[in-house]
């Protein structure tokens, strides 16, 4: 049974509009904490560009490192918003309201974020522009389409913009409650970003009508980004373990499983920090938990068939690889925990009603699912490279350097940073999805039971 | 109508009064009901004749000749089979809308027991799973890596088993969906009602066996999908290593058995004169997923092609070949162009899909897409030479296998029988679910708000 | 003229549908009026006039600047360096599908959010008599009125229920 709160519209603005117009102290705790590990990030990157790639510790044949493993975890975190906002905007599911706009910045900042690693990666950054804008820099060379390094940042452009104006447009209400809230230059300002919004009926239908069509278009975008990040590895033939048909979809839905628990650990600390234990309830966390279920048991479904269709192959350097993948020290360890975190603990879990309904425990294993996740994009992508060369003397393994460990660490500081900074400047659950949800509201009477209902236009 | 142009919603029946219409109009079957039945049964006749001459005329030892009928198990398994997954899934999620074809889907469930009878025939067709690629890893000891050594049985005895399973639950659904309703129309005939009586412990009971025989049914439709399209085409290509595959036609079971129930939707409101209970909102709700389908039904096919693509691997090529761009092109084609492009172009509006016609056609695109996408998978695999079954890719293309009058006699046999079944199954419980239309009318209610009227449904646990 | 808001509490969403009423039996018809709200409320649940727009046609328009601009680019830039790299031909058409369906999706996308403000008509500062209250919950119902008229629509809104009534000339 869902548990209604109608609140009036004043204290709706007052309590999601609490840190933005006025943060408390432990506010500015945290976001000069993750400003130093920032700034010490910035400097370990500087230095790293300065002195050059080999203070990473990648080297031949492991070419590709934590940074590129943390690319993939970050792009698959970025697939929460989208997979969130748009299908559950789709599919008119109510419980959506307080979880799209976190999911949707969440999308937006682990983006950016993502795309920063393989221009660090690139030891000179500013060749990517060389490599993969399509202009003849030099000599008539033009880069290379049928390359999917060049896919990627034309996915990636692609998603960052749209789901950036998606942000945006669905701000725009937001910002002029905002503009009616403030005094001074802050009004100044937030009155030019609401541009003039007043809530006129063909405003508002607009804004609706917005929010299915960008989800729409959305949507085979983020399924196209994660793809064709799979297909960096997946049409090569060189590397055992990457040439696989279902390396898109295995991905994408891999994707999905860590952005969405990603989400619900977000949701929980919103609510903890900001107190708004109003809006996110237990029946959002609920809903949440038995969705990441099937999308947990589906990507389970995609893990087992990849697994088994490179013992299919029956060629002993595939299967050797698997077998040390799954078997081999220092790989074994980290295999285990990938499975147990990623699916055994939580999903079973999950079955209970109770633990769904526990916002600690819900809080616990979905940051278990998201370290499980990290692990797997590890363990597809190193164990491979080591094995790549056919000879022995050219195996090799690969322990990531001091250096690459504090830029990963100062990723996740720079995520956790952005979205704070946004937390100051912008409500993180969407001020008027929320009260949408309290006008749209019922209840039908069976007998003596009251059922929660939903009035809908059909 | 609102007094400033917004639409009208029609006023709701009854649950009496659509209770006392459904059992009146089940107790009546119409000419065209039966002229429908007599053809398709008529046909069906002539397909099981198609199939003892086959059986006569070249016997089990060859697969090439039984390719079209392999491709009609596998077309009936993603049409019909898949049918009642819609249900259970828009059941599982509470889609308001799923009332009204939920018998439809269900009944299909009944068509399990035919692709039973045709996937037996199968099981001496298929060579045994030792030291060839499989997932059952099997070899005879002679050191290939990989394996297990011997597991007896190994492929056809799991196939038939998870197969089994999938009858049992379908066929189980679709008894304890329609207990309810059969004890009504019992009442009303005067006979005696059975062990029905409709109490709330029933009713639970009720509610948790359609839960439980629904899970079982998607884990063993899910299942021996997978399983069929691996053992019974891609382990019979040499070189042929897909791992999407089983998801690939996974997805199209869905496809197809969402069109399935919305073409029978769409007959059924416009020949048996449904109106007042499906609705537009009936197709307009699914044709998004539908959509949604299609798109995936490209996704997952382009995701082989681009890796086959870039591989260039002459393996790979080969395949490429065989399935896609060589003898059965023209199958792959049509299959592109009515599971994808048509379907996709006709649903791409919403003014298309807010209509009962417009889905309904673009499900008649992927029922005869469907068609054409097993025709090249399974007369493509099964042209394929015993003697190459352990290489480890094709010792060249095999020449295009067109189909005899036979062939079309067991492919017309098969579609009809399944028909058949639905229509002889429809004669002995309501085409439209009373207890869950009802369920559904109680839930539902039309309210005044301020200056509009909205519809308000409620959802219970 | 002068512009007048009447606004209507939360709670009293009924008698700013009224108002709505007894305007147009005053001779003001829906397409006189305007109703603002703090959040979005279904069609018609004021008697305001339907909302017709063509924000549908944008998405399509910009799909095909889109798939045709990256056509074009990947087309060209094979072109014009014909080199063959892993056998693959020179005019690779699985490789430029996929950059043209991110050109397709990028020039939909980008079109829709135009035709969104466009369609919503933003940015626009000076819209119009406005009250801060509005995203605070009330409901505010503006009509552009007549000098002599002013008293006489003031009090008709405040019979309905209006908490309270702006003019701004």
């Amino acid at each position: 049974m869902q548990q209604r709160v109608v609140l009036p519209q004043p204290q709706v603005n007052a309590e999601l509009l609490k840190n933005a117009l006025r943060a408390p102290l432990w506010y500015w705790g945290i976001m000069a904490f993750l400003g130093a590990i920032v700034v010490a990030g910035s400097v370990a990157v500087g230095f790293l560009m300065n002195k050059g790639f080999g203070l990473s510790g990648t080297n031949r044949p492991v070419m590709w490192g934590i940074l590129i493993v943390d690319f993939v975890f970050w792009i698959g975190i970025s697939h929460a918003g989208v997979m969130l906002s748009a299908i559950l905007r789709l599919s008119k599911a109510e419980w959506r309201r307080p979880a799209t706009r976190a999911a949707e910045v969440l999308t937006v900042f682990s983006l950016m974020i993502a795309a920063l690693h393989p221009v660090v990666h690139a030891g000179r950054p500013w060749r990517i522009i060389y490599w993969s804008f399509p202009y003849d820099f030099s000599r008539g060379l033009w880069v290379n389409i049928r390359s999917p390094l060049i896919w990627d940042p034309s996915a990636i452009f692609t998603y960052l913009t749209g789901s950036a104006l998606f942000v945006i447009v669905a701000l725009i209400p937001d910002m002029a409650v905002i503009r009616d809230h403030t005094t001074g230059l802050k009004q100044k300002v937030y009155r030019a970003l609401a541009m003039g919004w007043r809530g006129t009926p063909r405003q508002w239908k607009l804004q609706i009508v917005a929010g299915f069509l960008l989800s729409a278009l959305l949507l085979p975008v983020f399924v196209s980004v994660h793809s064709i990040v799979s297909w960096d590895f997946a049409v090569m033939i060189g590397v055992e373990g990457y040439h696989v048909t279902i390396f898109a979809p295995y991905f994408v839905i891999g994707a999905v499983h860590s952005g969405v628990s990603a989400v619900v650990t977000m949701m929980i600390l919103m609510k903890w920090m900001f107190g708004w234990g109003s809006y996110i309830r237990e029946e959002h966390v609920e809903s949440l938990a038995k969705l990441l279920i099937v999308i947990g048991t589906t990507w389970l479904y995609f893990f087992f068939v990849e697994f088994s269709f490179a013992l299919y192959s029956m060629e002993s350097q595939e299967i050797a690889l698997r077998e040390m993948q799954a078997f081999t020290w220092p790989y074994w360890p980290l295999a285990l925990t990938f499975i147990l975190f990623s699916y055994i603990i939580p999903i079973p879990l999950w079955l209970f009603r109770k633990v769904r309904r526990n916002f600690k425990i819900m809080f616990w294993t979905s940051l278990l699912v998201n370290i499980g996740m990290w692990l797997e994009r590890f363990l597809i992508i190193v164990p491979s490279l080591a094995r790549k060369q056919v000879w022995p003397f050219d195996w090799s393994t690969y322990h990531p350097s001091a250096i690459e460990v504090l830029i990963v660490v100062t990723a996740y500081a720079l995520v956790f940073l952005l979205l704070m900074t946004f937390a100051k400047l912008f409500p993180l659950i969407p001020l008027f999805d929320i009260k949408e949800g309290q006008t749209l509201s019922d209840d039908i009477v069976i007998g003596k039971r009251r059922v929660p209902a939903l009035r809908v236009e059909e | 109508m609102h007094r400033n142009g917004h639409r009208h919603i029609p006023p709701v029946a009854t649950v009496h009064e659509f209770t006392e219409d459904m059992v009146s109009r089940h107790a009546a079957t119409g000419p065209r009901y039966r002229r429908a039945m007599l053809i398709l049964g008529a046909l069906f006749l002539l397909g099981v004749a198609g199939f003892v001459a086959r059986a006569l005329q070249d016997g089990f030892d060859d697969r090439l000749p039984w390719g079209y009928f392999a491709a009609t198990v596998a077309y009936l398994m993603t049409t019909a089979g898949t049918a009642p997954l819609i249900v259970i899934g828009m059941r599982a999620v509470k889609a308001h809308w799923h009332r009204p074809l939920a018998r439809i889907g269900e009944l299909y469930g009944a068509s399990t027991v035919l692709i039973l009878a045709m996937f037996i025939p199968l099981l001496f067709l298929i060579p045994s799973a030792v030291n060839r690629r499989t997932l059952y890893f099997q070899s005879d000891g002679t050191g290939v890596p990989g394996t297990l050594g011997r597991i007896p049985g190994a492929p056809q005895v799991y196939d038939l088993v998870l197969l089994a399973a999938l009858v049992a639950a379908g066929v189980g659904l679709l008894w304890v969906s329609s207990r309810a309703d059969r004890a009504v129309v019992r009442d009303h005939k005067g006979q005696s009602p059975g062990n029905w009586r409709g109490l709330l412990r029933q009713w639970k009971v009720h509610k948790v066996g359609l839960g439980l025989l629904g899970a079982t049914y998607f884990l063993a439709a899910i299942g021996f999908i997978s399983l069929y399209s691996i053992d019974f085409s891609m382990a019979l290509v040499p070189g042929w290593r897909d791992a999407i595959y089983p998801a690939f036609q996974s997805i199209s079971g869905l496809q197809g058995g969402l069109a399935t129930v919305l073409v029978t939707m769409y007959l059924l409101r416009k020949y048996g004169h449904f109106e007042q209970y499906i609705h537009m909102e009936h197709f307009w709700a699914p044709s998004k997923i539908l959509l949604a389908l299609c798109l995936l039904w490209f996704y997952f096919g382009w995701s082989t092609l681009i890796i086959y693509w870039y591989g260039r691997q002459p393996v790979e090529r080969d395949v490429l070949q065989l399935l896609m761009f060589g003898p059965y092109e023209w199958f792959f084609y049509g299959a592109f162009l009515l599971c994808f492009v048509a379907p996709f172009t006709t649903l791409l509006w919403n003014s298309v899909r807010k209509s009962t016609t417009g889905p309904a056609l673009a499900a008649a695109f992927i029922l005869v897409g469907n068609l054409f996408d097993k025709l090249r998978l399974y007369a493509g695999s099964w042209s394929v030479p015993n003697e190459q079954i352990n290489f480890h890719g094709l010792e060249g293309v095999p020449l295009v296998h067109y189909p005899d009058l036979l062939d079309v006699l067991m492919v017309v046999g098969g579609i009809s029988g399944a028909l058949f079944l639905f229509l002889w199954m429809a004669r002995r419980t309501p085409v439209i679910s009373l207890w869950e239309m009802s369920e559904g009318l109680r839930l539902r209610v039309v309210r005044p708000f301020l200056r509009t009227r909205l519809t308000v449904i409620g959802k219970s646990e | 003229m002068a512009q007048m808001l009447g606004l209507f509490r939360e709670e009293e969403a009924e008698s700013a549908a009224n108002a709505t009423e007894a305007l147009e039996q005053a001779g003001y018809s829906n397409e006189n009026f305007e109703i603002l709200t703090g959040s979005p409320y279904p069609e018609g649940a004021f008697g305001e006039r339907e909302v017709k727009h063509k924000l549908y046609v944008f998405p399509f328009m910009g799909a095909l600047l889109g798939f045709s601009v990256a056509m074009l680019v990947t087309g060209a830039t094979q072109a014009a360096y014909p080199l063959v790299v892993g056998g693959k031909p020179i005019l690779s058409l699985p490789a430029m599908t996929i950059i043209a369906y991110e050109g397709t999706m990028l020039g939909a996308i980008l079109f829709t959010v135009l035709g969104i403000f466009f369609e919503s008509r933003l940015p626009n500062p000076n819209a119009g008599i406005y009250d801060p209250r509005i995203t605070a919950g009330y409901i505010g119902i503006t009509l552009t009125v007549a000098d002599e008229r002013l008293n006489a629509v003031e009090q008709l809104l405040r019979r309905a229920g209006a908490a309270d009534v702006i003019v701004k000339r």
